[in-house]
Order: C-alpha cells, then sequence, then structure tokens
C-alpha cells in the first residue's frame, strides 16, 4: 500500500467513501423492515427482477481480488493474470444453461433456498447434502475471511489509520468493516444484500469504465503502453504474451478452475432462487456477462498502465504488487473518482461478503440441521445470530493467517468449485447420477483441495511430503476440479441403473 | 406448424448428451493425466477449452438434442478451441508478430478470442434460443400446474434414503 494519507491529502475520497457507506447502511435499516421470513432473509421472498437479480450476482462474484489482487497480480505475471477474469464473458451463459434455469425451475416445484436443498431433493440424499453444507461452510470460512481482510487493508488505505496506530490498525480496520456488514446482513439479510448489491454494482460498472479510460490515457494509448512494457528490462516482451511468463499449466488451469468452477459457487447459485419469473433467465447472460465484463477493465486498464507508467519512469517499481491499483488511483485519477472507485472496491468486497455470512446462516441453520434429520425452531432467529457467529470465525481466521488474501480466495473458490459443481452441473441434467456418485464426488473435491493446499502451504510439520508427484505449474484447484469430475462421471457411469427413482417433478425439471 | 423442438426431433440423431458426457469424462481424465506428468500440458490447453463448451452442450440439450443451440455451442467450440490453439501456435511472438489494436498479436487474440466473441456469442445466443428451447412457456405452465396439484409432502429422507 502506498505511503498517502487520502485523508489529509485528499479529502474528496474519504468524503465519497463516507457517504457511500451511510447509503449502504440506510439500505440495511430499509431492508430490515422488510424481512419477516426466512424466505426473506435467504432468498429475498423470490420477488427479485431480472436487473436486481442481474447485478446481485455480477457484485457476488466479484470481490476485492478483482478491483486489488488483480491488477497487482498481472504486474507480476502479465497477461497470464487475464486467465483468471476473462471466462466471465461466458460463465453467466454456462451458468443459466446449466444450472440456473434448473435450480429456478426446482424453486417452483419444492421448497428449495439453498444448494444443499437443491442437492437433497435431487439425491433424497442426507450425507450428499450435508456434506455440500460442509463444504459451503469451509470454504466460507475461508472467502469471507479474505474478504474481511482485503476491506481491513482497504480502510487502512483510505483513512490511513496505520499511520496513527501502528499494529493495531489492521484488526480495528477490519472491526470496522464487519460492524457495517453485520449491520445490515443480521438485519435484512438477502434483501438488503440484493439492494445494496444493485446500489454497488451500478458503481462499480461505472467506476470500472472511467478508470479504465484513464489508464489507457494515462500510458499514453494502447500502443504506447505495450511498446513500453515490451522494451522494459523490468517486464520484456514475456509479459504481454498470454502463455509466455508462467507454465502452461497454470495459465490454463487459471482458465479451467474460473470457468468450470463458477458454477459451483453457492453465492452465485444461490442468486437465481430469487428471480420472480424463470422466463426472465433470457437476458441474464448478457446483462451479468456485460456487467462482470466491465469491471473487468479495471483489472485490465490498471494492470497494464502501471507496468507501462514503470517502464516509463512516472512511477518507481512497486515492492508490493498488490499496491498497483492504489498507487494509480491516487496518483493518476480526479479525486472524486478515485473516491467512488475506493468505495467500489469496498462495495465489492461487502457485497460478496454479504452474499457468505448469508449462505453460510443458511448452511449452519438449514442445511446441517436438515441433513442430520432436525429442524431448527426459528430459522429467522437463528440465522441472525449465525451470521454473526460465521463473521466473527472468518475474521479471527483471516487474522490468524493475515497475510494470504489471495491464497484464502483461491483456495476457497476451488473447494467451492471442486465440492459442488459436478454433483450440481451434472447431476441436475443427468438422470444416471446417483447419490453415492454425488456424495464421493464432493468428498473427493473437498478432500483433495484441502489435502494439496495443506501439502503445498503447510510448514510446521517437517515430515510431511509435498506434492511432488504433480508436474511443474499444476493448480490444486485445477486437480480437485477435475478429480471430482471424473469421480462422477466414472461411478455413475459404471455402477448399475440407480434402483432409486428420482421423484417425478424433479424429473420433470430436468427434462425441461 | 411444427415446433422447433419437433423439427428438430425428426432430423437430428439422439447424441448430444451423451457426445457431451463422454467429451466431459474423457476431458476430466486427459486433464489429471497431464496434471502427474503422464500426458503433455498441450493436451491439457486444448480440454480446457472444450471443458465448458460440452457442459453447455450438456445443460441446453432436452430429449438428448441440441436443437438450435448446435449453431451456438458449434461457434462456442470453434471459438474457444480456436484461440487456445492459436495462442499456443504465436507463443513467443510478441516482437516479430504485427500489432492488432495497439498490442501483439497474441495478446489481442487472448482479449479478442476469449472475452469479446464469447460474450456475443452466449450473450445474444441464450437470448435468441431461449423461448423457442431453453424455457417455452407452455413448458412453464404444465410444470407450474404439476406443482399445484402433485406437489409431494416436503420431508426431509430417512436413513434408509441413503
Amino acid at each position: 500500500m502506498p505511503d498517502a494519507h487520502p485523508v489529509f491529502d485528499k479529502p474528496v475520497i474519504v468524503v465519497v467513501a463516507l457517504i457511500y457507506l451511510g447509503v449502504v447502511t440506510a439500505i440495511g435499516f430499509w431492508s430490515a423492515r422488510r424481512t419477516h421470513t426466512v424466505q426473506d432473509f435467504f432468498i429475498a421472498g423470490q420477488g427479485v427482477g431480472l436487473v436486481v437479480t442481474a447485478f446481485a450476482t455480477m457484485s457476488a462474484a466479484f470481490s476485492g481480488f478483482v478491483f486489488i489482487g488483480g491488477p497487482g497480480l498481472t504486474y507480476r505475471m502479465g497477461l497470464a493474470s487475464l486467465f483468471i477474469s476473462i471466462p466471465v464473458s461466458f460463465t453467466a451463459g454456462l451458468l443459466c444453461w446449466v444450472v440456473a434455469k434448473r435450480l429456478r425451475l426446482l424453486a417452483e416445484v419444492r421448497d428449495v433456498m439453498t444448494v444443499p436443498d437443491a442437492i437433497l431433493v435431487r439425491y433424497r440424499s442426507r450425507a450428499a447434502s450435508g456434506l455440500a453444507a460442509i463444504a459451503v461452510v469451509v470454504g466460507t470460512i475461508g472467502y469471507l475471511g479474505a474478504q474481511l481482510l482485503a476491506m481491513g487493508v482497504m480502510i487502512e488505505s483510505i483513512f490511513g489509520t496505520r499511520a496513527w496506530l501502528g499494529e493495531g490498525s489492521l484488526p480495528l480496520a477490519m472491526g470496522a468493516g464487519l460492524t457495517l456488514i453485520l449491520l445490515y446482513a443480521v438485519g435484512g439479510g438477502m434483501v438488503a444484500g440484493v439492494y445494496t448489491d444493485l446500489f454497488q454494482g451500478a458503481l462499480m460498472v461505472l467506476a470500472a469504465g472511467a478508470v479504465f479510460a484513464y489508464a489507457v490515457v494515462a500510458g499514453g494509448g494502447t500502443a504506447a503502453i505495450a511498446e513500453s512494457i515490451m522494451t522494459s528490462d523490468a517486464f520484456g516482451p514475456a509479459f504481454l504474451d498470454p502463455l509466455g511468463n508462467v507454465p502452461l499449466l497454470t495459465a490454463i488451469g487459471f482458465f479451467f478452475v474460473f470457468a468450470v468452477g463458477n458454477l459451483g459457487q453457492p453465492h452465485m447459485l444461490h442468486k437465481f432462487y430469487m428471480l420472480d419469473d424463470p422466463r426472465k433467465l433470457k437476458w441474464m447472460p448478457l446483462v451479468v456477462g456485460t456487467t462482470q465484463a466491465m469491471c473487468v477493465l479495471i483489472w485490465l486498464g490498471i494492470g497494464l498502465a502501471v507496468p507501462a507508467l514503470v517502464a516509463q519512469g512516472q512511477i518507481p517499481p512497486l515492492v508490493n504488487p498488490d499496491a498497483a491499483s492504489p498507487t494509480f488511483l491516487l496518483g493518476f485519477v480526479p479525486a472524486l473518482l478515485a473516491g467512488l472507485v475506493f468505495a467500489g472496491i469496498l462495495a465489492a468486497i461487502m457485497s460478496t461478503a454479504d452474499s457468505f455470512v448469508n449462505i453460510a446462516a443458511a448452511a449452519l441453520v438449514h442445511d446441517l440441521p436438515r441433513a442430520l434429520g432436525r429442524r431448527v425452531a426459528n430459522e429467522l432467529r437463528w440465522s441472525r445470530i449465525a451470521v454473526v457467529v460465521v463473521a466473527l470465525c472468518s475474521a479471527a481466521f483471516a487474522l490468524a493467517y493475515g497475510d494470504l488474501i489471495a491464497l484464502l480466495g483461491t483456495f476457497a473458490f476451488g473447494t467451492f468449485g471442486a465440492a459442488l459443481a459436478p454433483a450440481i452441473a451434472i447431476g441436475l441434467n443427468w438422470q444416471r447420477v446417483t447419490a453415492a456418485a454425488a456424495t464421493a464426488s464432493i468428498a473427493t473435491g473437498m478432500g483433495v483441495n484441502l489435502s494439496l493446499e495443506f501439502l503445498a502451504k503447510q510448514t510446521f510439520l517437517t515430515w510431511l511430503p509435498k506434492a511432488t508427484f504433480l508436474a511443474p505449474g499444476v493448480l490444486p484447484t485445477a486437480v480437485s476440479l477435475a478429480a471430482s469430475f471424473a469421480v462422477l462421471i466414472l461411478i455413475s457411469w459404471l455402477a448399475p441403473r440407480p434402483d432409486q427413482p428420482i421423484d417425478d417433478d424433479v424429473v420433470a425439471v430436468m427434462e425441461m | 406448424m411444427v415446433n422447433v423442438q419437433e423439427r428438430y426431433a425428426v432430423t437430428r440423431p439422439m447424441t448430444a448428451k451423451r457426445v457431451s458426457l463422454i467429451l466431459l469424462g474423457v476431458s476430466s481424465l486427459v486433464a489429471l493425466a497431464t496434471f502427474v506428468g503422464l500426458l503433455s500440458p498441450v493436451l491439457f490447453a486444448l480440454v480446457a477449452g472444450l471443458f465448458p463448451v460440452a457442459l453447455i452442450g450438456l445443460g441446453a440439450s432436452r430429449k438428448g438434442r441440441l436443437g438450435p443451440m448446435v449453431w451456438v455451442v458449434l461457434a462456442l467450440a470453434v471459438i474457444l478451441e480456436g484461440t487456445i490453439l492459436g495462442l499456443l501456435l504465436l507463443r513467443g511472438t510478441v516482437l516479430t508478430g504485427p500489432a492488432w489494436l495497439g498490442l501483439p498479436r497474441v495478446a489481442a487474440l487472448q482479449l479478442l478470442g476469449l472475452f469479446v466473441l464469447p460474450l456475443v456469442v452466449t450473450g445474444f445466443g441464450y437470448a435468441w434460443t431461449f423461448q423457442s428451447w431453453t424455457l417455452r412457456d407452455e413448458d412453464l405452465e404444465r410444470l407450474r400446474a404439476r406443482a399445484k396439484v402433485g406437489r409431494p409432502a416436503e420431508k426431509v429422507p430417512d436413513e434408509g434414503d441413503d
């Protein structure tokens, strides 16, 4: 992060950020008055239209990683990093064709509110549903922790609190962000989440487009940017070769994980239940895809402009690549726009965090008890308590792992994708998939991902081997994703045809 | 008047779902083999482009057929596979190749083939085929009527269900 203190140097940034926080808080209070049932809390009463659902889906998907981590990653590894973000051009269509229609139609015939609900209805298996709920909680702790940590870093950056508070700054900044999230998540549940997402999403799209334009101009145009980077000793031609700066398995692994893994992201799948009419899915891929593509422009713009500006000598080389976005925003963008972008980044982090506390609460209060054959008496009250518990656990977890924002985020994305994508994406489209195959796939995805990440990162158990059987550059999340698909398909092919029929209404949904 | 599903039911073989599943199964195994060094990483690059297309083929098929969606799936397959193949072939040509849009052609290819074109094809392809193939009004009404009449009691499966 840069040493500048916008609270003194550029007060407009702070004013804009504070106005934003005020608007979000107001939406939370307004929404709390409209949340009366558990359906309101989890799926906004299934009464949300196309635009709000689309923006909520986009906002939930895009976190601080896109705006802070993305340009930082590009600074470090060049255009190979774009393999993470550019699949958004078709993942909305992928989601709609493969899962969105069927999840939404399931909600027409059954009382489903969550991903484990859909798995329970499809497979009639408490084991599969319970494992899915555990995967949701595990992934959420990591993902939410990463969001809270990123939010703390952002608040530090905007208010310059580290200069006053030293090491205590980050926990306090995270605490401030956590309080704000809880204000509207506890009170308003998903009603608050989706309407906040609409406001936040619009802000993110506008800000990303404007910043992209400023980035291209600051670098002297695309040709000058490319020329500066190619002729620079620090970056060189390989920077602009999508397959040139990292192993092929890493670059394409990003593409594979972030394209296919989307099908298992509960914070996105959850949103499709909210749509008031399934026919409104018609324009969903175009609206979600276009808005996501607009937001990716900030990654692309800053990711290319900052290395070019370094190469041109306009800014010194970055010690920490994650400082790319703040450095550019504080130095090359008008203060009002910088304030909007900082607010937009906070918006992205908060909307993702809000989605996660919500689905984790659903997993703890609704899905896991149901998998155990029980029901919680007052789901709404316990959901609000669960939101607080999950948020606090995630913050503690993130603080304990302090500097691993990107690691936590990638790990969580991989956990969701590997554990849930095959059981949902294949299972809702192929009647031959059995409960045993789904359970094995979920267990494989979660187990392989956790094991490989643990072996790769742990340093305290020196006698444990590293995963040396993997080729150089392989992403653990790609291995777990491919393994869970292979397990589900092979078991379904090789096992005898299922003797337990799927319920007629679920078959009707699967055949539509 | 023959609706679009009946027309394609007569003229197309029942293979789309099976082909998609075979592609997904084989692609998963090829990916795993490349991850442990048994196969070339280039093969993983090619199956990574096929994987989302096969998933769309699986999700969009009805009674095993793709109907008008076949054009969308084919277009996306050509774009993704063609782009990945192009990126593989153009590796290391940043300095020698001519510039497109001010960028080296390999960088422009990445943005055009994996970012711009798939957005157009999937976004408009989905909307174009939605009412005739993906979700017809009469199918939705039938499902809703069925839900009103024959909705099974919500229950938590007993232990025997597992």
